[in-house]
Order: C-alpha cells, then structure tokens, then sequence
C-alpha cells in the first residue's frame, strides 16, 4: 500500500459549450481542474477532467414527472505527472441513459419572494436514471478493461431534517473483458467475468450553512474469479473518502471561497492497489 | 438634476391595438427617409391592420421589417459601398430563417446591420437606415421596464443622476375599449418609478374618450407614483370640453403640471383632428385657469425655430405669446432635430432659442426635451442631449435642464416645498420600499422622505441593483425555486450574492463523477419544471432541451451566485402574468 498526501488546489474552471447549431438537443460540456500535489517531499502536477456530450432523442416540456432519453459520450479521468499519484482511472463511455424526475413543482401563491405559501403543494423524491454503456477504463500505471455496464442510478440533494441520510448513489452491473492486466495475466486470469458496483454518496450539513461533512464509497464485487485472483484480494474493491468542506460567508483575500479536507482509501478498479490519500483543497476564484 | 422633460418608455406591445397600427401609420409615413424604407414599414404596418385580430404582436411586426429591408435591392446596394468584410458578415443573412431566429437573436441582428451600416455613430447630422431599425428594436423591446433600461444606461449616472419625465400614451377608440392593456402600461411604468427612485417622473394619459378616465388618473396620480397628466388631443378630441375642464380644476388645484402634444406631426386619428392641438385653444383654458401648469410638448413644432424670426402665425409663436402672459405655461424643445440639419436651420434655431432662455419673460418657461424613444428614428438619446449642451452655454443648458423642470414638477427648491404630487411620489416610494432594492435614491428625495416620515427616516440601501430585484418575476422565482435549498433560510434581498457552491446540491468532486452529472440534470429539470409551473414560458425560440442545456451549465459553475443565474433564467423565460402590486 502506498501513502500519499496530496494537496490539491483547484481552480473553478467551468464552462458548457453547446455544440453550434446543435443546441436545440446536444451539449457539449467540459470541466478542467489543475492540480498540484506533494507527497514524500516530492511534487507533481495533474489535471482534473471531465468531458461530456449528451444527445436528447425524447423529452418532453413535463412540470411533474418528466422523462427524458439521451445518448451520450462521456469521459473522466486525472492523469498526473507521476503515475503513483492518480487516484482516478481514465474512462471514456458511451451509451443510453433513461432520466425518470419524481419531482412534481409547487406552485407559489404569490410573487412575494419572502412567502412561503403555496397554491399548490409539490413534491421532491429526487430522481431515477437508467443507463445501458459500454466503457473503457484504463488505470494510469497500466491496466485496462473494456466493460458493458447496466446502471441504475439515484439522486437525491434535499437535506433538510433527517433526509442527509438518503443517499445518492448508482448501482451498476458490469461485464468486463480485460484488455491489458499484468496481475491477471500473472494469474492466468484474464477471462471475461461480471463485477457488480455501487458507488453512493452523501452530503451532511454541520452546524449551520458553512459546514459540511462529505461521504464518498465505491465498492465493487468480480463474481466467478479463479481463486488465486481471491487469494490475492483483487475480487472485491472498496475506495471509502470521508471529509469536510467549510464555505466562507464572505470570500478571504477576496478569491477563496472554501477549502475541504478529505481522506480516501481503497482503490477504483481497474487500479490493484490500495491507496489512501489526503486531500486539501482550496476553492479559490474571483 | 437635469430632467429630460419628454420621453415615452412604453414598448409597441403596451399600446399596440389596431387603432394604435392606423395612427402610427400615418406618423411612419412622414418619416424624412428614404422611400424605400419608408415603403418598407408601411407596408409591414399596412398588413397587419388588415389582419384584424392577429395584430397585437410587435415581434412579427420587427421580423417582417428586417426580412423586407434584408431582401430588398436597396439593402443590396448599401451593401457595395461597405468593405469586403463588412459584407460577407451581412451577406450571409438568411432571409427565411428569420422566421425561426429568437427575439435576443433578432436584437443581435439589428446590432450587427446597424454596425455595419452606421459610419458615423455620433452625429446627430447622419440619418441612417440603422436609426428606422433601432426604432423598432426599441419599440418591440418586450416590456417597459427594458424600454426603460434602454434610455437610463445612456443618462449621466453620477451622484445627482440625471431624471426622464416619461409620457404614458391612451390610443383608444373609447368607451372601455383597450382598458386593461392601458392599466397594465400604467402599472409598468409604475414600476419604473421604484427601479430609478427620484429619477422616474410618469405622468399617466388622459383620455376623455375612454370613460373612467377621471377615476383612471386620479389613483395614477395618488398611488401609482405618477406626477403629471399628458394629454394628446390629436388621437380625437378637443382641449376644452366639459370633461376636459374637470380634469384641468383637479391639477390646479393640486398643482399638478399637464403637458399637451403641441405640433403639426406625431401621431393623429385623423387630419381633422391635428387642430385639435392647436395652442391657440388654450387662451380661453388658461383664463379660466390661470394657476394650470401647461407645457406644450414640441414647442409647437420644431421647424418654426429654424426661421428668424419665428414664423409668423405660428403655433410656436402662439406659444410664446402665452408664455409671455401666463406664468405657468411652458414649452419643451422635444423632437426638435431639424436644426441638426445645420446651416441656417441650426444658426436661426440657436438664436431663436437663446433670446428666449434669457428673455426675462421667457426664460423661466422653457424646458429640455427629447422625445425618446420617438425620435430615435432621427438620433440616439445620448446624442441629442449632446447635440444641445454643445451649442448652448452652461448656465443656459441648466437653465432649461435643470432649473425650469424642477420648477414645472414641483421638486422642492431651497425653502419652497414639494407639490402635492410630488409629495404623493415621495409616499409612494415609501409605501413600495420593499420593491426597490435597486438604485439608491437622488439626493432630493431623502429630505422629503424625512420631513414626511420623520427624522431619520430612510428608503433602504440599494441591493444589487436591476440584478436582483424583487419586481422581477424571473429572480423572485428562481429564488422560491431554490429556496429550500439555502441554509438559514436567508430572504430575498440577501441571497442575491449567495453562490451556488452553498446550495445543498452541491457536491462537485466530492462524489463520483456520474452522480455528480445525474444531480447537474436533476437540478436543471426541476428549476426548468417550477418556471413552467409558475406562469412563465420559455421565451421564442427556447425549448425545455435547449433550457436544461443551459441551466446545467449553470449549475455547475462554482463561481456562479443566485443573481448570476436568475441572470440565465431571464435569457431563458419569460413571465406570462404581471408582477402582482404594480
């Protein structure tokens, strides 16, 4: 196992660029974050991304209950300078995504911003999405898989009272042919074989607006793995990260906004070996 | 404070009827352009009176203008004498697919044309075809409050900023025909009035062919923050009538200014009716109330300044003979651009109008105007003020500018208090404070306040200004919307600032990439969902696809806060009722 401390600085740098003359139906989005991270007095660089063009076939203008089907290409990753340093894998997929809302809006009784009261009641139950993908994943220090994934996944942001304690999450069925694994072909194990994930998350709000206490799990199960490959450990993948973010009520020296402290350990699969690193991020932006 | 004493910040859509169509018919055609251009409009303007019914769409009216001027063999020409970049931009304009292009979009297009096209932006001499196109563009801007914005952004905004009395129109063919759309331009422009404190002087339209219009201008006058009566006799009656009469003992009495369309043009029902604005009428009115404040708006027509001496027999110099004899008859120089054809025109004009600035007799009885944003088919706004602080001198221009506004609204001078209505606008903004949250008030207002309200008394600080404004239906629903969303619970006014990172759905990088763009989707379609569940529409050319597009990449912009994405929702919706307590 490897121990890193990374201090990660990231650098708003948001931007969503609707593809010309297609904006009726396609977005194009992309989303870079450069980094900087220390570790055993050393130092690297890296960079965030995350890049996403999404097609609609069929939507509909629905206030409750609305549906929408896309087509999408998406890809991820944080290649750093140093390979040890990446806690990410590069993926890029493609596939069907199904969006079903449970989400009725209420209907306000006035236009007095500081009224409460509503003509019509409404609902929020967050939000279903189904996807059908076929993903390649690549470790940064070598290994990689081409995967079929079934997903369904659930999102839910309201946090008021007791509900921080549903999660977000996406549960996914995976059928994966390992295209390059050092490991496994040491093992002699590079059939193809299912993996079941399920990544979950959750957003705690901590005395007041500022303070917030994050949870992040990734788990994954390989079913039908020799057993030297479950000797080894590689069958089963767990990343925990847990962590704290504070938001200033007024930004300090006029660009930092918030900063956040998180611990993660584990590994996100195709990776084989486990990792905890520290992060300390600074929001920072004018 | 300098006051322009003549402008109109209602849009086409506010008074677009079929009379209104007729009526300004016959003002498009006297326009001194080119035929072409003038054929152009009044065709456009010819075929939607004859479509009876569908005619209450400025819009379409704007579009069918650009297509015809587009495709027309004199556009074509104007185009050779641009450089070789200038016209591939325009060249490429797509006639047919104007049908399809978004209000925003066509706003752009009319830049983009107008750009090219105008060589000399500053020139009050230069007529140009981008001037007819920036009139429209004005006049079929989708409400008032942005007609409003338009002309205050080209206003001198220092401290003592500079103020607009705005001319609200009644076009009616009478009886209670048009009332509510004439009550929606009244609660409007009320509006405006909380969006400029101090700075906004309405003054509401009265019409004695529209039946309550009596009662319409008496609550326009006690609590929708309205200073002054407008009247327009050339839409179909006569100054002097009995019902007229009642009118003029209501504003004398409480001082309230009355300002009459006086020239031979703008816009008429008839020929027949143009005398009725003759100011020859108000002889007999103004015995028989001699206290009235009387301005006659165009100083009876522009044209006549530009001979010397004034022309004989003219309403111009009726004017002036009643300036001479009653101390509250006044005249503004609004829509005066025929000097600005120079020589002669301009030098006699500048005479005429000096010895009447420092005529004892005179002086204290002219006052400063533009016409906005009518006469903007001549020149912009900011160049007419210009054109005139030019060519007269300092103390003259604030002679005219300043002082004699004051004076004919009734603002407080030194020890002379404020007016009656005056003092109700004072109340009126006290009364609507809530709703301001915008500019801060000018420095005339404060003392009223205090002496209405006591010492200490203050309107509150300004917010963040036309950004985040509770009279925006637009930002107070995007607030409603993510209001359970905003720890505290903080309320409107200071959550403008709030960024987006402080929302509860916030979690970028701290969960795994895939539910983070489930939850961006999420947010998008639930805010998209609540502005279609609360009377608004996606405005022409938007779509639900195309709004979630937009409101994802807001979402997910860290460094976006509450105002900047109200700021997006406006590019997106459009409200489809009025904001309520206008």
């Amino acid at each position: 196992m490897k121990r890193l401390t990374a201090m990660i600085i990231v650098v708003g740098w948001v931007a969503a660029t609707p593809l010309q003359g297609a904006e009726r139906q396609t977005q194009f989005t992309h989303d870079v974050e450069p980094k900087l991270l220390a570790a055993d007095s050393e130092l690297d660089g890296g960079v965030k991304f995350d890049l996403a063009v999404k097609h609609e076939v069929l939507g509909n203008a629905a206030r409750a209950w609305r549906r929408v089907l896309k087509i999408a290409a998406t890809s991820q990753g944080e290649p750093t300078l140093q390979t040890g340093f990446s806690t990410q894998p590069f993926v890029i997929d493609g596939g069907l995504e199904l969006t079903q809302l449970l989400f009725k809006p209420a209907r306000a009784a006035d236009d007095d911003p500081d009224s409460d009261e509503m003509a019509e009641a409404g609902f929020d139950w967050g939000q279903i999405d189904l996807g059908l993908w076929a993903r390649y994943e690549k470790e940064q220090a070598g290994d990689s898989n081409f995967a079929f994934a079934a997903q369904l996944g659930y999102v839910y942001s309201l946090k008021q009272g007791m509900r921080w304690l549903i999660p977000s999450f996406i549960a996914a069925y995976n059928r994966v042919n390992v295209d390059r694994s050092d490991v496994r072909e040491l093992f002699g194990a590079t059939d193809d074989f299912d993996r079941y994930r399920l990544d979950a998350s959750w957003k705690i709000p901590l005395f007041g607006s500022n303070l917030s206490a994050h949870a992040d799990v990734r788990f994954s199960w390989d079913r039908s793995q020799p057993q030297a490959i479950v000797a080894a450990g590689l069958d089963e993948s767990q990343y925990l990260a847990g962590g704290l973010r504070y938001a200033f009520n007024e930004p300090v020296f006029g660009f930092l906004h918030a900063c956040r402290l998180m611990v993660s350990d584990g590994r996100i699969p195709p990776a084989n070996v486990d990792q905890t690193t520290w992060h300390i991020g600074f929001i920072v932006f004018q | 404070m300098r006051i322009n004493c003549h402008a109109h910040t209602f849009n086409l859509q506010s008074v677009f009827s079929e009379e209104t169509l007729e009526i300004l018919l016959h003002r498009v055609v006297r326009w001194d352009f080119p035929e072409w251009l003038l054929k152009i409009v009044a065709d456009q303007l010819g075929k939607l009176i004859t479509l009876g019914g569908e005619y209450n769409d400025p819009d379409r009216l704007a579009r069918e203008i650009m297509k015809a001027v587009v495709a027309s063999d004199e556009y074509r020409g104007l185009l050779e004498s641009l450089s070789a970049s200038e016209r591939v931009k325009l060249e490429g304009i797509d006639v047919d697919g104007l049908e399809e292009l978004a209000s925003l979009a066509l706003g752009g297009l009319f830049k983009t044309v107008g750009k090219a096209l105008l060589k000399n932006d500053g020139d009050a001499r230069t007529r140009n075809i981008v001037d007819i196109l920036d009139f429209v563009l004005v006049g079929t801007q989708p409400s008032v409050r942005q007609v409003t914005e338009t002309v205050m952004k080209q206003l001198g905004s220092g401290r003592d900023r500079d103020g607009l009395i705005t001319l609200t129109m009644d076009i009616t063919k009478g009886g209670d025909a048009d009332e509510a759309q004439f009550l929606k331009l009244l609660a409007d422009t009320s509006q405006t009035v909380l969006s400029y404190p101090g700075r906004i002087f309405p003054f509401v339209a009265v019409n004695p062919r529209r039946d309550r219009h009596f009662s319409i201008m008496e609550r326009a006058l006690n609590s929708q923050g309205f200073v002054g009566v407008k009247i327009y006799p050339c839409l179909g009656f006569l100054p002097a009538s009995p019902a007229m009469d009642q009118v003029y003992a209501y504003c004398q009495q409480r001082s309230v200014p009355v300002l009459m369309h006086c020239n031979e043009g703008g816009f008429y029902r008839s020929p027949g009716d143009i005398p009725n604005c003759n100011p020859a009428h108000w002889r007999d009115i103004l015995d028989r109330f001699p206290d009235l404040k009387i301005c006659f708006g165009h100083f009876g027509g522009g044209d006549h300044l530009t001979e010397r001496p004034v022309t004989a027999g003219s309403w111009t110099e009726t004017i002036i003979q009643l300036m001479r004899e009653y101390p509250n008859a006044y005249a503004d120089i609004s829509y005066h651009a025929g000097p600005m054809d120079g020589g002669d025109a301009e030098a006699h004009y500048f005479a005429n109008l000096k010895e009447l600035i420092n005529d004892p007799e005179t002086r204290d009885h002219v006052l400063f105007g533009t016409d906005f944003f009518l006469v903007r088919h001549r020149l912009r706004e900011k160049s007419f003020w210009q054109f005139f602080e030019g060519r007269l001198t300092k103390a003259e221009f604030k002679r005219i500018a300043e002082q004699n506004p004051r004076r004919y609204l009734g603002l407080p001078v030194g020890n002379k208090p404020a007016g009656w209505a005056i003092e109700n606008y004072a109340r009126f903004l006290w009364d609507h404070q809530q709703k301001l949250a915008l500019e801060s008030p000018v420095p005339w207002v404060e003392p009223l306040i205090e002496k209405l309200y006591g010492s200490g008394s203050k309107l509150p600080k300004p917010g963040l200004s036309l950004n985040w404004n509770r009279a925006n239906r637009v930002h107070v629903h995007t607030y409603k919307a993510l209001k359970v969303q905003l720890r505290g619970s903080p309320k409107f006014a200071t959550s403008g600032k709030t960024r987006l990172h402080r929302l509860d759905y916030w979690n970028k990088g701290l969960e795994s990439p895939a539910i983070w763009a489930n939850r961006l989707s999420n947010e998008s379609h639930k805010l998209d969902a609540w502005f279609l569940n609360n009377d608004f529409a996606h405005l022409k050319g938007m779509t639900s696809m195309k709004a979630v597009n937009r409101l994802r990449a807001a979402f997910d912009d860290e460094t976006l806060a509450m105002w900047e994405l109200a700021a997006v929702c406006e590019s997106i919706y459009r409200s489809t009722r009025d904001v309520e307590g206008g």
